[in-house]
């Protein structure tokens, strides 16, 4: 069984493997050193939860519990800092500060979780857990919902190649992301320094410590490139690797970033969260060719299905039967022999890199006795991938005028994060309904 | 009516209640937007509102990429690809 932890223990101590998110380097040594003061006798068998951690605290605590913990439970926490609400499971013990902690002098742990009946032996190295990562996506109703993965099925389509040490790269999510996961593991089967981020991410501080580090490769949304292609570090910054995901790639911001670092290797890298597979992109333009169908790379099978949904299947299955085709919910077209990617089938909005569902936001346009019927889309914005719009119907001898628009917004504003608080309100005088009674929803891109 | 320029800066100061920050009074041109109170969705909405205002989004026109730091070239990039009439 292969465990995250087994290539640290023969690295040279010097070694560095982080940077924390203010450029402070993080060696083998010390992370060697905290794993054998930790005691893994209140985790072992443990389902984890992880808590209040500090980014070098998860990362460690992550190397830890792989082998040691039969889940890892990664509750993600939003662009404010606020962790979703993500139900706690009964058997569930939570790691918070302490957990694992690589200072010189570790606090204790918290109290009272130690298991008393420990399933196999007393030390980590005597445990054999394959570990279960835990990682939540929002369900159509925007619940969060529980996806699980193993290390195999989360470093499938991370390159095996040995990275070299010139590279130090960035990271602008945290590790409770499936995109900042997989960046904190690609880094380390590469054997590359990785710069962790700082949560909540702060723009300023984590360009300011790439150029300390020297950051050369770094992996970020297109929303997230164009922020920092506005930034005023960003003619400063050295670009080697390039890689771009987590929303659909436009041809622009790859020619720009082409223009800005013409030596430097640009992927975009398609992923699904919930079948845990991928592919990359290299050739410098958006969507991806159309042969990728018939031979996508590693163990990955893709086709289209008649509703124009990319189906995906691997080798080894993505489900019990091997065989089953899975829908990604993403909807495609096909172009001069290239798959472009559309926008999501169940009418989410992805608002540079963030996942709205529209139901979520109607539910609160709602609330408010003014309004009769609401619904919500995305309108396609040039920075952002997409914007917020909800179209809603006053009720009746209500007027669609500034005070209203204004109420709608301070009560969005009070109840979601910003990105969700609708950017257009505009009158809607009638609801196309599907045959199901359901408002019609439209693929945004 | 309002100079390009002036409606620009109207839309600005809009897009920073809409997302409730709050900026000085007068920008000049050198001001690094991002260091203006607009954050990254700020001024997503900022490009929204003035497509919806003026009929044209410079950022999907440009066939050479240009992303602005200042608000000097924030408005020069609306002034070059400003249709007639508009």
């Amino acid at each position: 069984m292969v465990r995250l932890s087994d290539k640290l223990f023969d690295m040279p101590d010097g070694q560095t493997i982080w940077f924390a998110p203010a450029g402070t380097p993080v060696t083998a040594g010390q992370l060697k050193s905290a794993i054998e003061k930790a005691d893994p006798s209140l985790w072992k068998g443990r389902r984890v939860r992880i808590g209040n951690l500090s980014p070098v605290e998860l990362a460690g605590a992550l190397f830890f519990l792989d082998g040691l913990a039969s889940h890892i439970c990664l509750p993600s926490v939003g662009i404010d800092g606020e962790e979703s609400a993500v139900a706690h499971h009964p058997d569930e013990v939570t790691m918070d500060g302490g957990g694992i902690d690589l200072s010189s002098t570790p606090p204790p742990f918290p109290p009272g979780t130690r298991d008393e009946n420990p399933t196999c032996g007393d030390s980590r190295s005597g445990s054999s857990f394959e570990t279960s990562w835990v990682l939540y996506t929002s369900g159509t109703t925007g619940t969060p919902k529980e996806i699980l993965h193993s290390l195999r099925s989360l470093t499938r389509t991370a390159t095996t190649a040995k990275l070299q040490k010139q590279f130090v790269w960035g990271s602008l999510y945290g590790l409770r992301r499936f995109a900042g996961l997989q960046v904190f593991l690609q880094a380390w089967l590469a054997g590359t320094p990785l710069l962790l981020a700082s949560e909540p991410m702060n723009l300023d501080l984590t360009l300011e410590s790439m150029l300390a580090v020297n950051c050369n490769a770094l992996s970020a949304t297109p929303s997230m490139w164009r922020r920092i292609v506005m930034h005023p570090s960003f003619s400063k910054l050295k670009f080697e690797r390039i890689t771009l995901g987590g929303e659909i790639v436009d041809q622009q911001i790859l020619d720009l970033l082409r223009h800005q670092f013409p030596q430097a290797r640009i992927s975009h890298i398609y992923a699904s969260t919930e079948a845990g597979v991928g592919f990359t992109v290299r050739d410098g333009l958006a969507g991806f060719p159309l042969d990728y169908l018939d031979a996508a790379g590693g163990r990955l099978e893709m086709k289209i299905s008649e509703d124009n949904h990319l189906m995906l299947r691997t080798l080894d299955g993505l489900g019990d039967d091997v065989n089953q085709w899975l829908d990604s919910g993403d909807v495609v077209e096909v172009r001069s022999n290239r798959v472009h990617f559309i926008g999501r089938a169940n009418g989410s909005i992805n608002v540079g890199g963030n996942k709205v569902m529209p139901e979520e936001i109607e539910a609160i346009l709602l609330e408010l006795p003014e309004i009769a019927m609401a619904h919500v889309g995305g309108r396609k914005s040039s920075m952002m991938g997409n914007l917020v719009e909800a179209a809603v119907m006053p009720s009746a001898g209500v007027a669609f005028d500034a005070a209203l628009k204004a109420k709608i917004v301070g009560h969005c504003r009070s109840r979601l994060e910003a990105f969700k608080v609708p950017v257009f309100i505009v009158e809607a005088k009638e609801f196309a309904v599907t045959d199901s009674g359901k408002i019609a929803r439209v693929v945004v891109q | 009516m309002e100079s390009l320029r002036e409606r620009i800066a109207i839309a600005i100061q809009q897009s920073a209640e809409m997302r409730d920050a709050h900026l000085s009074k007068t920008i000049t041109d050198d001001q690094v937007l991002l260091e203006s109170g607009l954050d990254s969705l700020g001024f997503a909405i900022l490009v929204a509102r003035l497509e919806e205002e003026l009929g044209y989004d410079p950022f999907v026109l440009m066939n050479e990429p240009v992303y602005p730091k200042t608000f000097g070239e924030f408005v020069s990039i609306y002034e070059r690809y400003r249709p007639a009439g508009v």
